[in-house]
């Protein structure tokens, strides 16, 4: 019983995955990985916007740099380009390991 | 709402016979190639209820006068930010003769996006290759002659800090200017967008009418596809607007079920391709980039390494700031009284005699000039010093990203930092220091944060009578309870107010060697701003001071302040009359209360213990820390927040103060110090 209470989780999430491609958030990723977004919460317009500007679009590859101390930004490779995303901006980016 | 700055640009446009606009994403030098062409007699002109400013300049070739519209760094024009809303409208609206667009040689790929966008505007765009040099120490050759037949404009590669280029690149844009009318609008994009895009233009062009800001067709086209605001509505306003919409949603519909994603998504990343395509048909990487930049990244953003450089360098900021300050500060007021004092003095008395109109005239011309120069140039001018060198260095990022946890949960950023920083040495550079922070809620949060940061004036009171007469700790509890309440209000106005915070986003720039010249113009560009506002407040604030003390009208707030002062505070009635005077200067409060002490009481009184205990002193210099810092804070405050916001901060400090000087007595009437 005790057992199938643990299994659940993994056993709803890998089943989630399948259906994400095994998308997970960008708040997630560790430093060092590199991955490529699959997709940005849609509801946020104006940041879907601001970050396209930027390059960060589904299927743009990038790579972890750094991941700030106590919930702080995320360290992020584009190209030469290298941006800082706050934990709130990187927790609506799902990304993929490549 | 336009209308004010655009009027403004007008005016200034009017008696120029060319125009150029400098456009760049940020920090790649724009400023530089703008302080190198323009020098002095720069204009600033802003967007009513907008935060960000159009800088307008003037540069002098081959005897040509021409006029430069230095727009906000951006990485695309467009609304979806202030800073891209003010470029695009002031870009929009000047019809410059052509656009010198400034790019970082090594973050081509980038910010080859922006000039993409604007060459799709039909402007007539030149390029400036700039960090050349810097691309070519990191081993990146780059072939602009290539790039420029790519792109189909002319590439000028410059060094802005050095002036090199620059007068190649001024003549590139005179001729791209001449070449008006000439210039093509191909189609760059896959064959699905270029097709709804002439799909629309055809439309547009068939109705025969004049486009919002003289576009043409196909920029007005894209723009609309991209969803572009001003476009849809001015296109709705139409009479047959909304077939033409209609057509657009049909185009638009089309390209999105194409390739899975909204059309103007499907643009951006097909401009993003198309500038990732130019940039590695143009540039090789010949030698292995050095690793020092990575190696300092680490050091100065992992948690332990991160966090004790951080405390070195402010420890070392404020170190310098107090050390340098207090000296010039001495240097300078010992200077001043030992000869403009008595001059002043001397042609004062001279002209009005000794009476009260005299004395009046004094405490601004000799009182006021005398804090302007010992709180302006000691430090706001060092903070400023030190500022730019934390700015041109690159250290900023790395303050910013070590902030950002902290600075979350107040509703801010990381880089809201600096400022707030600034502010324990001086809230006026730090209160002009907002303009960092992008949205007004992030500054009106920030804004009142700094208001209640003891400054060092603020910290000399809290020396000179805490810790003189109390001792150390109680010094340090007063640092300790400002701390608390500032940040249980930042946390409570961050829950208050309507909204929430924007989320870093932020480019981290690479470190870079400090370029003196560089630094000094920064110093300067921002010490000007405090020598027009807060300089001229403090000197009217003087005058009215002085008034009210040379008639002797001080004495008249002695009763209806009686109730609050003694009767809330329980402070010697003197004691609140200093407070009113301190909004001038907060250390002016210890220097007055000494005086007022001797006036009343006689001239025996020559220590604050005469008259007022322990606890009194104590709750005294908390009131002192809490309420309005000063009047040349609130003078910056207003031009930075708008006069009520920055009156509605003064007040909540003054209720504030009063809440906790009231605690405070009753704290101390049962644990006495």
């Amino acid at each position: 019983m005790s057992d199938d209470k643990r299994n659940l989780p993994s056993r709803h999430l890998q089943r989630q995955e399948t259906v994400n491609r095994s998308a997970i958030p960008l708040d997630r990723f560790k430093p060092g990985m590199a991955g490529t977004i699959v997709r940005i919460e849609p509801e946020e317009g104006e940041l879907l916007r601001y970050l396209a500007v930027l390059g960060l679009i589904p299927q743009a590859r990038f790579e972890v740099g750094e991941v700030g101390p106590f919930g702080g930004p995320v360290l992020i490779r584009l190209g030469r380009a290298e941006y800082a995303l706050g934990r709130d901006v990187a927790s609506k980016i799902f990304v993929k390991e490549a | 709402m336009v209308s004010g700055c655009h009027a403004e640009v007008a005016r200034w446009k009017e008696r120029l016979a060319v125009t150029f606009a400098l456009a760049g994403n940020p920090n790649v030098g724009k400023s530089s190639i703008f302080n190198w062409l323009t020098g002095m007699g720069v204009l600033t002109a802003n967007y009513p209820g907008k935060t960000v400013a159009v800088n307008l300049g003037t540069t002098h070739f081959k005897g040509q006068e021409i006029g430069i519209v230095d727009l906000p760094g951006t990485y695309a024009i467009g609304a979806v930010s202030e800073d891209q809303w003010v470029a695009r409208q002031a870009l929009l609206e000047t019809h410059p003769a052509a656009v010198l667009v400034v790019l970082d040689a090594t973050r081509l790929e980038r910010n080859l996006y922006l000039s993409l966008q604007l060459l799709d505007l039909g402007l007539p765009v030149v390029i400036a290759l700039n960090l050349i040099d810097e691309a070519w120490r990191s081993g990146l050759q780059i072939d602009h002659h290539r790039m420029g037949r790519l792109l189909g404009v002319p590439v000028v590669p410059t060094v802005a800090l050095r002036g090199q280029g620059l007068d190649r690149l001024v003549q590139a844009g005179l001729e791209a200017a001449r070449m008006e009318g000439a210039r093509p609008t191909k189609r760059r994009y896959g064959k699905d967008v270029e097709d709804a895009v002439a799909e629309i233009g055809d439309l547009l062009a068939k109705e025969g009418m004049a486009l919002p800001h003289a576009l043409p067709p196909r920029a007005a086209a894209l723009l609309l596809l991209e969803e572009d605001e001003e476009l849809l509505a001015w296109t709705g306003a139409l009479p047959d607007g909304e077939r033409i919409l209609t057509k657009v949603r049909e185009c638009a519909a089309d390209v999105g079920a194409r390739h899975g994603e909204p059309a103007s998504l499907r643009i951006a990343r097909e401009r993003h391709g198309l500038a990732g395509a130019i940039a590695s048909q143009v540039q090789r990487q010949t030698s292995r980039p050095s690793r020092v930049q990575d190696r300092l990244w680490r050091l100065t953003t992992s948690p332990l390494s991160g966090y004790l450089l951080l405390a070195l360098t402010v420890t070392g900021l404020f170190g310098f700031l107090f050390s340098v300050g207090n000296l010039l500060s001495d240097l300078l007021a010992g200077l001043w009284q030992a000869y403009p004092s008595p001059a002043i003095l001397g042609f004062v008395q001279l002209a009005f005699g000794e009476g009260v109109a005299s004395r009046t005239l004094l405490w601004m011309v000799d009182g006021g000039m005398n804090a302007a120069l010992s709180i302006g140039i000691p430090y706001v001018l060092v903070f400023y010093f030190m500022l730019s060198l934390l700015e041109d260095t690159g250290y900023l990022n790395s303050i910013a990203f070590l902030t950002d946890p902290i600075m979350h949960r107040l509703g801010l950023h990381g880089r809201a930092a600096i400022p707030l920083i600034a502010g324990g040495g001086c809230n006026v550079p730090a209160i002009l220091g907002l303009r960092v922070l992008t949205t007004m809620r992030e500054r009106i949060i920030a804004g009142m944060l700094i208001c209640l940061t003891p400054c060092s004036a603020r910290t000399a009171v809290i020396a000179g009578a805490v810790s003189k007469y109390i001792g150390w700790k109680p010094a340090l509890s007063i640092y300790v309870i400002t701390a608390c309440i500032a940040l249980f209000a930042a946390w409570g106005l961050n829950r208050l107010l309507p909204g929430q915070s924007a989320g870093l986003v932020m480019e981290m720039f690479p470190f870079r060697r400090p370029s003196l010249a560089k630094m000094l113009r920064g110093t300067w560009s921002r010490f000007r701003d405090f020598l027009f506002v807060a300089a001229p407040a403090l000197l009217a604030g003087s005058l009215v001071l002085g008034l009210i003390y040379e008639t002797g009208l001080l004495w008249i707030f002695t009763a209806p302040l009686a109730p609050i002062v003694e009767g809330w505070l329980g402070l010697p009635s003197v004691a609140g009359l200093t407070l009113i005077f301190a909004v001038l200067r907060k250390e002016l409060a210890l220097q007055l209360l000494v005086a007022l002490a001797v006036a009343k009481y006689g001239s025996g009184v020559t220590d604050l213990l005469q008259f007022m205990d322990k606890g009194q002193i104590f709750t005294y210099v908390v009131v002192n820390t809490l309420y309005i810092p000063c009047v040349a804070t609130v003078a910056v405050l207003s031009k930075e927040l708008g006069w009520r916001r920055a009156l509605l901060i003064s007040a909540f400090t003054i209720l504030l103060a009063l809440a906790a000087g009231g605690a405070a007595r009753q704290v101390l009437a049962v644990w006495t110090l």
